[in-house]
């Protein structure tokens, strides 16, 4: 798994590439968790390089989100290649979260 | 296992590092018995699933411990059976949370459970824990 990150107009972009599963998730969570301590309030994943994830990764967004609610944050997810959508579908998280086909569409979203 | 046809067993360690190895190999052997792309795409994420709850639960993260896979075709299924020497707990135990009370966990029960057509654990294995997971074939 390797993780970018870069700040665009005040919303924190996490890249993910790679197949998020337990081995994968421990790292992101440390990522998350930094921008959490910080209140960052806008956060992106892009997932167009992710071509697998399993309920490990799933529990981590819901985390993710749910700590970043506390404060009035929101984590948005973009990019999502249909064999993770497909795994969203099933779990009905496409109801929980926001999703969008591109990363900059879910940057502009928070506007 | 009347009629039934051992197809591979596989054993590996108790580590996430192994789960990459483990689903690409149920994706191929499910290939293989003339499942769809789609269907064994969905059996490459159950796989997952019931290893990463052995690991997590049964053996509480111990890296070091064995998991041993099954995997049988017969004329009208497809069954995979997972066995640990981890923990045992009570089937009762083994349950999805409700799907629209979103919280962290508990999505891979309810994961497998949407994805094998039956799910059976038997906490009395002579050598430990069993988790049966059957999929149906259709005619082919």
């Amino acid at each position: 798994m390797e993780i970018n990150s870069r700040e665009e107009n005040g919303v924190n972009v996490i890249i993910l590439d790679g197949e998020v599963d337990i081995s994968s998730t421990d790292l992101i969570r440390g990522k998350f968790k930094k921008l959490i301590d910080e209140k960052k309030k806008k956060i992106v994943v892009d997932l167009a390089n992710v071509p697998y994830i399993d309920s490990s990764g799933l529990g981590l967004f819901v985390e993710t989100m749910q700590e970043m609610g506390k404060y009035g944050g929101e984590l948005k997810l973009a990019g999502l290649t249909d064999d993770v959508k497909k795994v969203f579908e099933l779990t009905r998280l496409t109801n929980f979260f926001s999703i969008f086909a591109e990363e900059k569409e879910a940057i502009e979203s928070f506007k | 296992m009347k009629n039934g046809h051992n197809l591979i067993k596989l054993e590996v360690r108790s580590h996430p590092r192994y789960l990459r190895l483990i689903r690409n190999a149920t994706y191929d052997i499910a290939m293989i018995c003339g499942f769809t792309e789609d269907e064994a795409k969905d059996l490459r994420l159950v796989i997952d699933e019931a290893c990463t709850n052995v690991i997590k639960h049964s053996y509480q993260y111990d890296y070091s411990k064995p998991i041993i896979l099954n995997f049988f075709l017969y004329d009208d299924r497809f069954e995979m059976l997972i066995e640990d020497c981890g923990m045992k707990v009570r089937p009762s135990q083994i349950r999805s949370r409700e799907i629209d009370n979103v919280k962290p966990g508990g999505l891979g029960v309810y994961i497998i459970k949407k994805l094998t057509d039956i799910m059976e654990y038997d906490p009395t294995g002579k050598d430990g824990p069993r988790l049966r997971l059957v999929k149906y074939t259709k005619k082919r």
